[in-house]
């Protein structure tokens, strides 16, 4: 009996600790797909204010900044006011150094912030020029430490299709680099929940509007 | 196995079921989030910190939210541009309130900032006024951060001299700083009438401050204002920049490994193509050129502490055949030849306990070789400062600023006369020394003021001076603020004084400002309204001009006016614009005035336009720029009185377009430029003969731009 109480016990504390494993999985997939789906920027904030909680929970998990940062880029990209877009980019920032500092995947972490180089235009189109030369070589250094990540070759896309053609940007331009990014994006498999893995129906629905274009 | 047992068991986990059951019961935790000012903050994150239970705070900055932790648990509360904040609660089944008073990270938002008498600019700091591209891109400026600056309130638009003119102080009150280092020379060297530019190109710079007045106690010999210049930190590659203007060529190449850059660029002008198409107003017999080489280092150190090299050689040439005041319808053959040379390199590190330690060194060269026909003058300056400063925060609301600096300044003059073959030297070296002390703090959160004095002691005088410089702001609301400064400022007399005595003082200016900004979703308004106070002002006989007797600090003035400021970068998508007015009403006894009056350089009214308009899809800046100026005074020796004739007004309408794309592959700007579009002929004044004709006339030469338009066009390719 005594050995069946051990167990018990034994039982209730390993489930109570696994238990915080898959509920961060589930409440990072979560907040990520309330994310896609937002319609207002306060349900957008929301999301950021959900993942900064998660990510406080598990301080050495450069995954839960990444996916922070990453919330927060999409944030800025809706927020109207230039001067709160930038410090959000700026706090994006932190978390992602934070993350490179922790061991973070460095290709996954440039491209991310290769994002944020993209993010940091919207808040004035005279930037262009010098931001979307960052992204691109930012991006080139994501590409050359993984050629298989297939975030790295969407943004690349993205950022060839808002060049304007004269600069050899434009939809013809961007679309073999889409092209690329979904095939990495079939061939990759997520070894981790927590890992990245945003992109693919975007990339696709990219593919169709260079393809219409 | 026993029946028994299994009984137990299964009474055994229900127990613990129900226990666990029991445990997941929710209770509310509630509160308010607030910033210091009581002012509710509205998507803060409150949360049980290692747990997901949290939520936002709604518009009143009131949250809630349920959780089924028990016990003693750690809340945390987070907010962009604040410092995170924890607080310890128990959850004991009953419903917990806790609050939160967040205080700002300072610097990031609506931080109270003394702007009185300053503009400041940067990368970062958009939405006060300018950044390197504002300078470059605005059309009246020509690619001069000094003609840039002109198109801000508080400058007057003194086009034939290219100085800076703040409130009706001369061109020599206002010193150019470079990383906190003087820059005694920053103008290229001409002659009177024809405009000098800044010696320094606005892509050195990633900062720009320009005082109008009230500045800190850290800079000083300045009367009327303080240019700080920051230059740029690391550059981002290894690169190649080629320019290819109508009037000369420049390449810059820049190598950037880890923790080293060094860039060394070779620029070469000259406007003898450009002056055979577009003919000027007097015959150059010599079209200026310049060579120029310039050397950029930054090196980061093990010890995390930077160092910033910046070196820069030029020598330019130029000869012009120029009326004779005193033979009419004669003209004398002048030529100018300038060696110039500025080495600046600044040390910045940590030295423990908080102190931030920057010294730095500056040395100035300064040829000039001046062929006036009948007159020749050979001009050698030599200048070197050496400066110390220390920085520390004393706590999160205070900071203190400590430094010396010891400037030596040596000056020589030869002076040749043709016609009597009188040959003079007059040469002399001063060493100032000077140190300062500065604190900044926040009384409170919505106040900031700032305290500093600055000693200084002049050898070449044999006097001493000791200046009070205050200010402090008062934030009204999270948009708009009051700032307020007072300030003593000294400043030695100029060279061309101290070669006839050194028997004199410093001159002395006081300023009182009161300042009111709003600032909006990139849009600023700022209203300025300031009173200048000259004593001491240097003054002599204007016909016994050599009389080391008639020199002395006799002079007086004042300069009172209102400047108003308005930008806007967002209203109209793609157009940034801004309106600066700047009224001014000035009047001084100096130099060799006989009485009081309002100098040539102080017009009543400024009102300028910047435009800049960027259409993305044929990636092209199209910008128009406008100034009216009231006339200005000049003294007609036909008419009773002193400065007692004003010329008409002056107005100037300038464009540019920027076309930005590759050329085999590489970014390329292409820049276009015409300045006076409308060709109006702007007349800055009058020269009078010195003698006059047979009806006892004095005739007079009107002084205006040597050609009424200037037209510019350049490529600039990035490799």
């Amino acid at each position: 009996m005594k050995t069946l109480i051990i167990l018990t016990i034994l039982i209730y504390i390993w489930g109570n600790t696994q238990a915080e494993t898959p509920s961060l999985d589930k409440a990072v997939s979560e907040t990520l797909m309330q994310l896609h789906t937002a319609g207002s920027s306060n349900e957008l904030y929301a999301c950021v204010a959900k993942m900064e909680r998660i990510a406080a929970a598990a301080p050495d998990r450069w995954e839960l900044l990444y996916h922070l940062a990453y919330c927060r880029i999409n944030t800025s990209f809706r927020e109207s006011n230039g001067k709160l877009k930038d410090d959000i980019l700026d706090q994006a920032e932190q978390e992602i150094n934070s993350a490179l500092n922790l061991g973070g995947n460095k290709s996954e972490l440039l491209a991310l912030q290769a994002y944020l180089y993209q993010g940091r235009i919207q808040v004035n189109a005279s930037r262009g020029m010098k931001y979307s030369r960052m992204a691109a070589e930012t991006l080139e250094q994501a590409i050359a430490l993984d050629a298989n990540n297939p975030r790295a070759h969407f943004l690349m896309g993205q950022n060839v299709f808002h060049t304007p053609k004269m600069f050899g940007g434009g939809s013809k331009n961007a679309l073999p680099h889409f092209h690329r990014a979904m095939e990495c994006y079939t061939a990759s498999k997520q070894t981790n929940v927590l890992s990245p893995a945003w992109g693919k129906e975007i990339t696709l629905q990219m593919i169709s509007a260079c393809e219409n274009d | 196995m026993n029946p028994f047992y299994h009984k137990r068991t299964a009474s055994l986990l229900f127990t613990l079921l129900t226990g666990i059951v029991c445990l997941t019961s929710q209770q509310t935790v509630t509160g308010f989030v607030t910033d210091g000012g009581g002012n509710p903050l509205a998507g803060a994150n409150v949360f049980i910190k290692g747990r997901f239970d949290g939520a936002a705070t709604n518009t009143d900055g009131a949250y809630t939210f349920q959780t089924s932790e028990k016990g003693e648990v750690v809340l945390m509360a987070t907010y962009l541009g604040h410092q995170p904040q924890e607080k310890s609660i128990t959850l004991n089944g009953e419903k917990v309130s806790a609050s939160f008073i967040l205080k700002p990270v300072s610097g990031i938002i609506h931080d109270v900032v003394i702007s009185a008498g300053l503009f400041e600019a940067g990368d970062r700091k958009k939405s006060v006024t300018l950044n390197p591209l504002d300078i470059v891109t605005t059309p009246s400026a020509l690619g001069d951060i000094y003609g840039a600056l002109s198109a801000l309130p508080g400058a007057s638009a003194i086009s034939e001299d290219g100085r800076l003119f703040v409130r009706g102080g001369d061109g020599y009150e206002s010193k150019t700083y470079i990383d906190g280092m003087l820059s005694k020379k920053p103008y290229s060297s001409s002659f009177p009438d024809l405009p000098s530019r800044g010696r320094f190109s606005p892509f050195l710079f990633s900062g720009t401050t320009f005082s109008t007045g009230g500045y800190s106690a850290e800079y000083g010999q300045a009367l009327s204002s303080a240019l700080i210049l920051t230059t740029n930190a690391f550059p981002e590659r290894t690169q190649t920049e080629l320019s290819f203007l109508t009037v000369g060529q420049g390449i810059t190449q820049t190598y950037r490994k880890d923790d080293r850059s060094i860039a060394a660029g070779v620029n070469y002008t000259n406007l003898a193509p450009y002056y055979s198409v577009v003919p000027q107003q007097f015959p150059m017999n010599r079209a200026p050129e310049e060579i120029n080489i310039n050397l950029v280092t930054r090196e980061r150190l093990q010890n995390q502490s930077v160092i910033k090299g910046f070196a820069t050689f030029s020598g330019s040439r130029f000869g012009l055949n120029y009326p004779d005041l005193t033979r009419p319808d004669a003209l004398n053959s002048l030529s100018l030849k300038n060696n110039n040379g500025y080495i600046n390199l600044t040390w910045t590190g940590e030295a423990g306990s908080g102190w931030i330690l920057k010294s730095g060194v500056a040395i100035t060269l300064d040829d000039n070789n001046l062929d006036l026909e009948r007159f020749k003058v050979e001009e050698v300056n030599r200048n070197a400062q050496v400066r110390f400063t220390a920085k520390r925060s004393l706590s999160s609301k205070a900071r203190i600023i400590l430094g010396a600096e010891e400037t030596i300044n040596y000056f020589r003059q030869n002076y040749w006369e043709a016609a009597t073959d009188i040959a003079n030297t007059s040469q002399f070296t001063d060493y100032n020394t000077a140190a300062f002390a500065e604190t900044e703090w926040q009384p409170a959160k919505r106040i900031a003021a700032r305290i500093g004095l600055r000693g200084e002691n002049s050898t070449l005088l044999s006097r001493q001076n000791l200046a009070v410089r205050l200010s402090a702001a008062y934030q009204l609301t999270a948009r708009s603020q009051f700032s307020l400064a007072y300030g003593n400022f000294y400043q030695t007399p100029e060279e061309d004084l101290l070669r006839f005595t050194t028997n004199l003082n410093f001159e002395r200016a006081d300023h009182y400002i009161l300042n009111y900004q709003y600032e909006k979703n990139s849009r600023v308004l700022r209203l300025e309204t300031y009173l200048k106070d000259y004593k001491n002002l240097v003054t002599y006989d204007g016909v016994q001009f050599w009389n080391p007797d008639g020199y002395q600090n006799n002079g007086s003035g004042y300069s009172r006016g209102i400047d108003l400021f308005y930008r806007d970068q967002t209203t109209i998508r793609n157009l940034d614009f801004w309106i600066s007015y700047s009224h001014l009403q000035s009047k001084r006894f100096y130099r060799d005035y006989p009485q009081k009056a309002k100098p040539h350089f102080a017009p009543e009214n400024t009102l300028t336009i910047v435009g800049k308009y960027w259409i993305s899809q044929i990636t092209t800046q199209f910008g128009v720029s406008g100034t009216v100026a009231s006339g200005r005074t000049f003294h007609d020796p036909n008419k009773p009185g002193f400065m007692n004739s004003l010329t008409s007004h002056y107005s100037d309408l300038s464009i540019n377009c920027s076309h930005l794309r590759t050329i085999l592959g590489k970014p390329t700007i292409i820049y276009m430029s015409v300045s006076n579009l409308l060709g109006r002929d702007n007349i800055f004044g009058y020269r009078y003969y010195t003698q006059p004709n047979e009806q006892g006339v004095y005739q007079r030469m009107p002084v205006r731009a040597q050609s009424s338009r200037f037209y510019l066009v350049g490529i600039f390719i990035t490799i």
